[in-house]
């Protein structure tokens, strides 16, 4: 059994505050293992996203508390968020990337995080060919269809050789096969990596890569949350 | 070679993808150098103009009538206080100096227009000019003139051209004929278009009411190691007297350059001219780079969630407001000279752009575009990466 690399044990959060307080997470509780691919699925509203900003270290914590890897983000400071933040990878739905940087430099953006990886052009062009990307290391991501943009930000999550890996709802501006194959290569190279991967979808096509697959309703992880 | 394509600047990138963007940046802030060197050009050529005779007068104190506003107003003094003042410790020498309006007739035209007359005494090296020193015999001569080369060929006729195919040649002054004999370099005035230098006897024989006893000028030079200002003291102590002014050349010339700041407000026009400049070009600045920020937030959002701390963000546009300030300064400084060059050759005026006052514009430039840069930088703020988890 592989060590937890994101554990988080009764964690509550709130928007607001007084009248105007609105409770979307209840305390949650779970462990996600080195080279685990985790979903959580559930319905709009019912705190998925939430959860991925808290574990993050996007967000500061209210109650509960959260270890990734070596850290707690109970009580962290800004600096010590930050730190935390560049050891995982993110994958946003819209991609993100910028657009005035070719795929190679966007990569090399994240690498300049990581002085002490060597030969970062060598491990950015390296990266994109495992995505599928080899004939595209000098376009800019305007020149690129939505499957390959993905592609692209997954490329970049992944260059840093994170120990986590955070995506939302990386298949929602895809179409279903293109979808899939993304998914598929994140779970492939997670695995290779023995990288965590919680991975926050509405997409029930994609749900058969999972270890496991969380349901969130209302806040709180439902029966169905079972190992695939 | 390896590193090559690890090395690039996003501050650099960012402006550069949009380039009409970027053009209308460099624009804004190279009209802005344009104005901002063009009024400090202006400026130096307005005071410079007003106190060039005074810059090149060969004397450490200066002797002027009481009720004196500027140089070319009609006051005079009694001569008898410049021999006062020779007989102070400390004087070497004292010498006078005239100098009024006089009307010379164009030689291409005829009409008659305003030029500034200096008589001096000839051999007595009054002036430090090119030309003057070289042509201190055509002074002694009576009835001939030097002419300044830079007078508005406009106003008096091409008398440069003349000079130089036909040599010396005869040109009215108020009716009198006199021999325009050689050419040296002043320019041009806020009072006068022009300059003509002769003996004090031509002076005096082309107007017959001015009299030698009446000096416009005290030129005073002192004997070697002594100081001005203490003989300048000593002067007025042994003079007692009410109807002169006696001043160190410095002094001299900035009471120049008050009298026209405060008559003229050259002074106050200059400093709006400047601040429009730095106005414009922070406006515009900002304007871009405020759009830069706020078109880029999801992508600083990105970095932020990645791990770049905010003085990474603060570090960019920084940059990138230097690199504005660059790009928009080197066309604004060619632009500017250009107008240096076509102003002195239409006005007659000298307009110098200086090392100094490059380097000076380049530091104010810069100062405005990141002043502009990081109030469009509050705006980096919004950028939160929570926001991205939708």
């Amino acid at each position: 059994m592989s060590a937890p690399v994101i554990r988080f044990n009764d964690l509550s959060y709130s928007y607001g505050e007084g009248v105007l307080r609105r409770q979307v997470l209840f305390g949650l509780t779970e462990r996600i293992n080195a080279g685990e691919v985790v979903i959580v699925k559930g319905p709009s509203g019912s705190g998925k996203t939430t959860l991925l900003s808290l574990l993050g270290a996007l967000r500061g914590l209210q109650t509960g508390q959260v270890n990734i890897l070596d850290h707690r983000l109970d009580g962290a400071s800004k600096d010590e968020q930050l730190a935390v933040r560049r050891e995982i990878g993110f994958v946003f739905q819209l991609h993100n990337l910028i657009e005035a940087l070719t795929a190679t430099q966007n990569l090399i953006m994240a690498l300049r995080l990581h002085p002490e990886i060597e030969n970062p052009l060598e491990v950015a062009h390296r990266t994109l060919e495992a995505v599928g990307l080899k004939h595209a290391f000098e376009l800019h991501p305007q020149q690129f269809s939505g499957g390959e943009r993905q592609r692209v930000a997954i490329a970049r999550a992944l260059v840093g050789g994170p120990k986590i890996v955070l995506a939302d709802e990386p298949t929602a501006s895809l179409d279903g096969v293109t979808g899939h194959t993304i998914v598929k290569m994140l779970r492939g190279l997670a695995n290779e990596q023995g990288t965590a991967v919680l991975l926050v979808t509405h997409d029930v096509r994609i749900l058969d890569v999972a270890d496991r697959i969380l349901t969130l309703q209302d806040g709180r992880f439902v029966e169905g949350s079972d190992d695939v | 070679m390896a590193e090559r394509g690890t090395r690039f600047s996003l501050a650099w990138r960012l402006l550069a993808f949009e380039r009409r963007r970027l053009a209308a940046a460099v624009a804004g802030v190279t009209f802005a150098v344009v104005l901002i060197l063009v009024q400090i050009g202006f400026y130096g050529a307005m005071t410079g103009s007003a106190t060039k005779v005074q810059r090149n007068l060969d004397a450490d104190l200066i002797m002027v009538p009481a009720g004196f506003e500027y140089f070319g107003s009609v006051h005079d003094f009694a001569r008898v206080r410049l021999m006062q003042a020779a007989a102070v410790p400390g004087v070497a020498e004292v010498l006078p100096l005239y100098a009024t309006l006089v009307n010379f007739k164009n030689v291409d035209t005829g009409y008659y227009r305003s030029i500034m007359a200096i008589g001096v005494e000839p051999g007595r090296h009054e002036l430090l000019l090119p030309g003057v020193l070289a042509h201190q015999n055509s002074l002694m001569v009576a009835g001939h003139i030097l002419f300044d080369r830079r007078s508005l060929t406009a106003y008096y006729g091409d008398v440069v051209h003349r000079f130089a195919t036909k040599g010396p040649f005869t040109a009215l002054i108020t009716g009198r004929p006199v021999t325009v004999d050689g050419l040296f370099n002043l320019g041009t005035s806020f009072i006068a278009f022009g300059n003509i230098l002769m003996s004090a006897q031509t002076y005096f024989a082309l107007q017959p009411d001015l009299k030698p006893s009446l000096p416009n000028f005290g030129l005073i030079r002192l004997k070697p190691g002594a100081d001005p200002v203490a003989v300048r003291d000593r002067i007025k102590r042994t003079l007692h007297a009410g109807d002169v002014i006696v001043e160190t050349k410095q002094a001299f010339i900035q009471r120049e350059i008050d009298y026209w700041n405060k008559t003229a407000a050259i002074g106050f026009i200059f400093i709006v001219g400047v601040l429009m400049g730095v106005l414009v070009g922070s406006v515009i600045v900002y304007q871009i780079l405020f759009t830069d920020v706020t078109e880029h937030l999801p992508e600083y959002a990105v970095l932020k969630a990645m791990g770049y701390p905010n003085r990474f963000f603060t570090g960019t546009v920084f940059e990138q407001s230097l690199i504005l300030s660059v790009l928009g300064f080197v066309p604004g400084l060619i632009i500017s000279w250009l107008i240096y060059r076509y102003t002195a050759a239409t006005t007659g005026y000298t307009m110098d752009l200086t090392v100094l006052t490059a380097i000076g514009v380049l530091a104010l430039t810069a100062a405005m575009c990141v002043v502009a840069g990081l109030a469009a930088m509050r705006h980096l703020s919004r950028a939160d990466p929570a926001e991205l988890f939708r």
